[in-house]
């Protein structure tokens, strides 16, 4: 299956996925992942799948924070065309 | 941005240099004791004060004077942090300077609160030939605080923004846990049974209060403050298991909104510092004084934040030997109490990743369906805290030198003195320093706190502070500190 890494990020009320070739968004995550499958659509065949990984950006957090906890938030998500 | 791997943080992040800087001073303790030349005899002890020159030494006088030592300790924990520091890939120059800062306030905190006439108990006046104090046990600590506190609440924003590039309250507090545990090595090798007891008392205390803490604290944001999932799922990991910590984890887990854990982390800091400052105090002037280790325990459970537990740890520990040694001429040996809180504080942490884990499968798999979404197992480990493996490492290295016959105490005591003693204090000093730093009251007055404010807080007197003391004394009663 392939694989394909996505950077993560929350603004302004929604969430931003990131990759070398385009950028997805949804107001929930729900909607972040139909939006990134119609991106990747083009390139599957029908019933391919791909894993998508998301990590949060942590630099986006305040720095007082990060001495808690190393990161936020990585997504595995298996996606079916 | 690649795979994730286990190893992953291993040189980026504050527990893992935790890890190291605090294996590096363990282990120089360890071979200092091994081969007799004196390694950690450089390290700044500071000693209670009538005549000002005698307020801070080398921990082995012998080795170098008093200036020296302090020259040489802000050379080596400077460097050490340093390499941590550009490691982790912070601006050196700023750190450098902020740092510098800190450790200044921290040593005039650690001096002026030394004072004979403001530490010292009535049976020790004769020593210090004075014929009054204040028997205030551990004051260095509270003016440490406090000295933070007016920075970062009064000082100009810039200044404040800048002090907070070294304020670092949880991983200097890290550090000295790693040491800590060298102590608790040394003390079991002394009372086995007494440190095992604490050890398996503290893990039963903790299931326990997971298993009924997070239940109640999340039902009652729901119930009675009609908070929503994310909301209260975040505080109730918040304010039942380990503070931000645990916050940041669980808003991970169920996929929230960064805002939420970042919000309620903002409440969870001040209200540790109203607990540090507080419940010491309560818990000595009231009968938990006769369940000294129960009472350790009990801070373990209701304070959060790391730093903000051994912090009220080591105020316990001062104040109630104090009041021992004041009130019927007892010892109890330093401590004891110290590692009841922290051992408590360390299971709970130690949790939180296989808690994240199941709440993020319960979540994604039940709560908030999303097709396709797996969780990783991983998790339990980039959650496990690292710091926790150098704590164990000390403890368990001590005892097996010792107990095997590989080691004397004397010689264990003789490299390991000056961690487990004046490094992990002064480390400490330092955290109390950066608690003040970073905590700013302002945070409550922002927009839409008010109701998490006052959930965490209801939640805080009629929930964790009861069971925790509760729990507490059910798996701690009767234990009291070897003399």
């Amino acid at each position: 299956m392939k694989s394909i890494k996505f950077e993560l990020t929350f603004n302004e009320g929604a969430w931003t996925a990131r990759c070398d070739k385009f950028a997805s968004t949804g107001k929930t995550l729900y909607e972040l992942d139909k939006d990134i499958k119609d991106n990747l659509k083009s390139g599957f065949q029908r019933g391919e799948r791909v894993e998508v990984k998301m990590e949060f950006d942590y630099d986006t957090f305040p720095f007082w924070i990060t001495q808690y906890q190393p990161h936020y938030l990585n997504r595995v998500v298996h996606l079916e065309f | 941005m690649g795979e994730r791997k286990w190893t992953k943080g291993m040189f980026e992040t504050e527990d893992w240099w935790a890890l190291w800087i605090g294996m590096f001073f363990v282990l120089l303790g360890i071979a200092a004791a091994a081969s007799g030349i004196d390694l950690t005899g450089w390290i700044i002890k500071f000693s209670k004060w009538t005549t000002f020159s005698k307020s801070f030494n080398a921990s082995h006088k012998d080795l170098m004077g008093p200036i020296a030592a302090m020259v040489v300790s802000y050379v080596v924990f400077t460097a050490v942090t340093s390499v941590g520091a550009v490691a982790m890939k912070w601006d050196l120059k700023k750190y450098l300077q902020a740092w510098t800062i800190i450790y200044v306030l921290s040593v005039a905190a650690y001096i002026i609160g030394n004072n004979a006439y403001i530490g010292t108990t009535s049976l020790d006046r004769a020593k210090y030939g004075i014929d009054w104090s204040l028997s205030l046990g551990g004051a260095y600590f509270i003016l440490a605080l406090v000295i933070g506190l007016i920075i970062g609440n009064l000082a100009p924003k810039s200044f404040r923004d800048f002090m907070k590039s070294a304020a670092r309250p949880e991983w200097f507090i890290k550090i000295a846990i790693v040491a800590l545990g060298t102590k608790l090595g040394l003390k079991g090798l002394q009372a086995a049974g007494f440190a095992t007891h604490l050890l398996l008392a503290g893990a039963a205390a903790t299931i326990v209060a997971y298993l009924l803490f997070w239940p109640l604290a999340y039902t009652i944001c729901r119930r009675v403050f009609k908070l929503k999932r994310e909301w209260a799922a975040t505080l109730a990991s918040g304010i039942s298991i380990c503070g931000v910590s645990a916050a940041i984890a669980t808003g991970a887990s169920i996929r929230a909104r960064p805002i939420v854990p970042i919000l309620i982390s903002g409440i969870i800091v001040v209200f540790a510092l109203f607990e540090l400052v507080i419940l010491p105090f309560v818990l000595v002037s009231t009968p938990w004084f006769n369940e000294p280790i129960a009472a350790g325990a009990s801070l373990g459970l209701t304070v959060k934040t790391d730093g903000a537990d051994a912090a009220s740890g080591a105020i316990l520990d001062e104040l109630m030997r104090a009041k021992a040694y004041e009130t019927s001429g007892v010892t109890w040996s330093e401590g004891w109490i110290l590692n009841a809180a922290v051992m408590t504080k360390i299971w709970i942490d130690m949790f939180i990743g296989v808690w994240a884990f199941v709440l993020a499968y319960v979540w994604c798999k039940y709560i908030d369906r999303r097709p396709g979404e797996k969780v990783q197992k991983m998790e339990i480990w980039w959650r496990f805290p690292k710091f926790v493996i150098g704590y164990f490492f000390g403890m368990l290295a001590v005892m097996i030198l010792g107990f095997g016959g590989i080691l004397s105490l004397k010689e264990l005591e003789f490299g390991l003195k000056p961690i487990e003693g004046a490094l992990r204090h002064f480390f400490f000093v330092l955290t109390f320093t950066s608690i003040g730093l970073i905590t700013d009251f302002r945070e409550l007055k922002k927009e839409g706190l008010g109701k998490l404010t006052v959930a965490y807080a209801v939640i805080l007197l009629i929930v964790i502070i009861p069971i925790g003391w509760l729990v507490a004394w059910l798996f701690h009663h009767g234990m009291v500190p070897p003399t």
